[in-house]
């Protein structure tokens, strides 16, 4: 498969690489061989930008706050188990 | 309870073994200072898997009382926070949880490759560019709860983990005993069905 192909089965081949690639857990090579193709491939770079996207804001959510009473729970429990 | 002295070199993870084998010499008290440190983020890891404010609440609670229970066994072959989790995981598991949870399934590459790559969207969908503070409305945040509960629980846990609260793909194969690799893996996978998820959410508005 070339590096510049854009088959069908090249695409996937990427795709399968894309979280590692966001990840930074990819050798140089794999790196440079993905930043060109998405270079030329608006498909693969939409899924990309996509994917990425969805990280960050999965990545930027707020913490669910534990409710008060709950935190009172546990200090009870505590006292119980170990004060 | 006992004040713990600034000392700027210990690492967090020092700092979790010393007061282990504090807690393990009798000085039992000392147990509050480790629950204080992770109740909130084992509350929110048990809320983002469960769903339920009660559920979490039993995870975190389940979680401290059997750590308490086996602290004498815990051998610092991980931090105190992975084996922590791993517990917390574990007491759910056992128990047979009321929430509706997603069916178990396997969630295939082959679902999430566009089936015509010649059928190229016209460029970059909006969303992907408009930045993130922006895009974090209640509404999506609603949609993202729904969506991480509806992955099958396999892929939730490892999205949860690493995506959410952020720990390494290492990390999160010991406290699931998984191999990373496998992580990797259902990572890639439950960010594909996420990213499908804000598709639908952001492109039929
Ligand atoms: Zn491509």
């Amino acid at each position: 498969m070339t590096e510049q192909g854009h088959s069908h089965k090249s695409c996937i081949k990427l795709f399968e690489k894309l979280s590692e690639y966001i990840d930074g857990e990819l050798d140089d090579a794999s790196c440079e061989q993905i930043r060109r193709h998405v270079e030329s491939c608006l498909e693969c770079d939409n899924c990309l930008k996509t994917l990425k996207k969805t990280i960050t804001i999965c990545k930027s959510l707020r913490q669910n706050c534990m409710p008060a009473s709950f935190s009172q729970k546990i200090d009870k429990m505590l006292q119980r188990l170990c004060a | 309870m006992t004040k713990e002295k600034n000392q700027p070199q210990m690492t967090i993870q020092e700092n979790d073994f010393k007061l282990v084998d504090a807690i393990n010499a009798g000085h039992s008290e000392l147990f509050y200072n480790l629950v204080k440190k992770y109740e909130q983020p084992l509350f929110n890891f048990g809320f983002r898997v469960c769903g339920e404010i009660r559920d979490a609440e039993e995870m975190v609670q389940d979680a401290f009382l059997n750590a308490y229970e086996h602290l004498d066994g815990f051998r610092k072959e991980s931090t105190f926070k992975n084996w922590l989790f791993r517990i917390a995981i574990n007491a759910c598991m056992k128990k047979k949880r009321k929430t509706k949870s997603a069916p178990e399934r396997e969630l295939s590459l082959d679902d999430f490759i566009p089936e015509d790559m010649d059928n190229i969207p016209d460029g970059l969908p909006e969303w992907a560019t408009r930045p993130i503070d922006q895009l974090l409305t209640d509404e999506l945040g609603e949609i993202i709860k729904q969506g991480v509960l509806s992955l099958p629980e396999k892929y939730r846990l490892v999205f949860v983990l690493r995506d959410i609260e952020g720990f390494s793909s290492d990390d999160t194969g010991k406290i699931l005993n998984i191999s990373t690799s496998n992580v990797k893996v259902r990572l890639h996978r439950a960010r594909l069905y996420m990213r499908e998820k804000l598709k639908e959410y952001f492109e039929n508005d």
